[in-house]
């Protein structure tokens, strides 16, 4: 994966100069005639939730392996702490933790037995590390039972323990929530959030935009193989302020009609005709103005809500392609027992 | 070694290490019997002397030793190959790679572990295999008397650890095909027809199919002075110090294909 440019982005052993967890830069992949990855560029900030969000097809997983060295970059470099991550360097990745697509196990082996005999390869962990993890994911009750018996989330709780196993300084996450109850993904948020406060660097790849929306510090958004927006992710809000509207849908060219004066065409979006729902790009306090125009035109608002809207942002980027990558949001899966959800606090 | 140790737990977990063994213990252990209960049957009379032939010691050791080391060889290919493939299929590779674990190291492990446990089910197998064998004799009323022979006891080891040797390089075999295959079920049904198709082939192409891997596994182990049994065409085959050098030429060259593949291949899914 070295290419001309990998000495662009050296930095102190500690960790990148501009305190960069990750950094990709000009990332190829290709598979036969198709580019998976096109020139990728990522700057993943220390200690931060990164949300990496992009369509399917747009090269999330593909990064997720080159990263954790399952397939090789065509071109570019990437440097994980600083430090050059190259075919030979599959020591960088002791300081990573990762979950890539589906996790998957030895069957006839129980979760505990499973990370115990993942624990074995890569770097070195203490024994205690796995019991604290099958407590954090809430797995201790079912930790000896094989895990051929384990439900989709309960995998998905072993996976997110297995990539803990580490201690991670960077945690690689590709759709984490995948089989989660709504406990569950509530006492991830918590986990990865509270990783992230310790100093940990935590990318999360998923389908869930609401999810990363609230869990997310920064997000990185790719389409096509390319980035095509990053930052901090109340910054790309704050340019993605809308207030959305809910008339009756026979009224909704009136209502568009009556708020062309307000706001040009390209600030105002049908969200959803049948539904009656209009968005208007604008600053958060002027719900009041747009309710204030339609109820004066006699079109009275059945619903309004102002605020920012990271879908409206990533289907604007992506040119309206759907959210999405490989897997599917289950989201229903029964708790993994009966005891308190998933641990929230922080991995040991 | 952790990694050594862990692959060693995986196998002794497998319900796939103890079928295999069941098997083969379990057909040794019936033809026995069986051949010791029908023995003096008058409607076998003729097939009875050789059964009896086969229940006698010291030479029950050698029949022992044979099917050992032949069906032994099938089975070994079988397990080799469901032990890589199941590495690919159930993406248990991929958490090592991920974790930073070198693919050469794991995968050559793995079959050092493979290696381990094909060496305590033969030993097992022959040991319930003697066993077998003297109840035979008994239910034939044969004697027994040749069990303690110390001239064939004392070249037992050197017997074993060659049977060993050889059933190792067959289920490298199947442990390589399987990577390449990248599955367990691809891997072991490859594997099986590599196994039958050489011994055909040999009846075509005696003087190449002597050089393959399982004919000279097979004629590494021949004792005697004569080696023209172990191929179909009725051609000589390799004699048996040679034999056991090329054994070694295969497995090494088996396992530096698999371990090349896994540092080269691309894991996704």
């Amino acid at each position: 994966m070295s290419g001309p440019d990998s000495g662009a982005m050296s930095g102190p052993d500690s960790g990148g100069a501009d305190g960069l967890a990750l950094a990709t830069r000009g990332l190829r992949k290709n598979y036969g005639a198709r580019h998976a990855l096109d020139g990728l560029d990522l700057s993943v900030p220390t200690g931060v939730v990164y949300g990496f969000l992009g369509p399917n097809g747009a090269g999330k997983t593909t990064t997720m392996r080159v990263l954790t060295g399952l397939i090789h970059a065509d071109g570019g470099a990437v440097e994980i702490f600083g430090k050059p991550f190259r075919r030979g360097d599959r020591h960088r990745l002791f300081e990573v933790g990762a979950l890539v697509e589906s996790p998957t196990f030895y069957p006839y082996l129980s979760g505990r037995a499973n990370l115990r005999e993942l624990a074995a390869s890569g770097a070195p962990v203490a024994r205690k590390r796995i019991e604290e993890l099958l407590d954090l994911v809430g797995l201790c009750d079912r930790a000896n039972d094989k895990v051929q018996s384990y439900s989709m989330g309960m995998k998905q709780r072993l996976g997110i323990a297995a990539a803990l196993l580490s201690d991670p300084r960077l945690l690689l996450l590709d759709e984490p929530a995948n089989g989660l109850d709504p406990a569950g993904i509530v006492a991830m948020r918590d986990t990865l959030k509270a990783l992230a406060a310790q100093g940990k660097t935590v990318i999360v790849s998923s389908h869930l935009l609401a999810e990363i929306q609230v869990m997310a510090d920064v997000v990185g958004i790719i389409a096509a193989g390319k980035l095509v927006r990053e930052g901090p992710l109340k910054e790309l809000l704050a340019m993605q302020r809308v207030v959305k509207v809910r008339v009756r849908p026979n009224l909704v060219d009136a209502a568009i009609k009556t708020l062309a004066s307000f706001a040009p065409a390209e600030r105002l979006t049908e969200t959803d005709r049948d539904e009656g729902w209009l968005a208007v790009r604008a600053e958060a306090d002027c719900a009041e103005e747009v309710n204030q125009m339609l109820a004066g035109a006699g079109i009275f608002a059945s619903g309004l809500e102002s605020g920012s809207d990271l879908e409206m942002l990533f289907l604007e980027l992506t040119g309206g392609q759907a959210v999405g990558g490989e897997g599917t949001f289950v989201g229903l899966d029964a708790p993994a027992n009966g005891s308190a959800p998933a641990g929230k606090g922080t991995a040991a | 070694m952790r990694l050594f140790y862990s692959g060693l737990r995986k196998l002794v977990r497998r319900p796939a290490t103890w079928v295999t063994v069941a098997m083969l213990i379990g057909l040794l252990v019936l033809i026995f019997l069986a051949v010791g209960a029908t023995a003096n049957s008058v409607r076998v009379r003729t097939s009875g002397a050789e059964g009896k032939l086969l229940l006698t010691f010291p030479g029950a050791y050698d029949r022992i030793l044979q099917f050992i080391t032949g069906l032994g060889g099938l089975f070994a290919v079988i397990y080799g190959a469901a032990i890589a493939g199941s590495e690919w299929s159930w993406g248990t590779l991929k958490w090592a790679v991920a974790r930073g674990e070198s693919r050469v190291r794991y995968m050559l492990i793995s079959y050092v572990t493979v290696a381990v446990m094909i060496g305590f089910g033969l030993l097992l197998t022959f040991v319930v295999g003697v066993m077998a064998a003297i109840v035979g004799a008994h239910l034939a009323n044969v004697s027994t008397s040749g069990l303690g022979d110390s001239s064939t006891l004392s070249g037992l080891p050197e017997r074993l650890l060659k049977g060993w040797f050889a059933v190792v390089e067959e289920g490298a075999l199947g442990f390589t095909i399987a990577t390449l295959a990248r599955s367990q079920l691809a891997g072991i049904g490859a594997g099986i027809a590599f196994y039958f198709g050489e011994g055909f082939a040999s009846i075509f192409l005696p003087d190449i199919v002597k050089y393959l891997p399982f004919s000279v596994a097979n004629a590494s182990l021949v004792t005697g002075p004569s080696n023209t049994e172990t191929l179909g065409g009725g051609a000589s085959g390799l004699p048996a110090d040679q034999a056991l050098v090329l054994v070694g030429v295969w497995l090494v060259a088996a396992l530096v294909v698999a371990a090349l593949f896994s540092d080269r291949a691309e894991i996704a899914g």
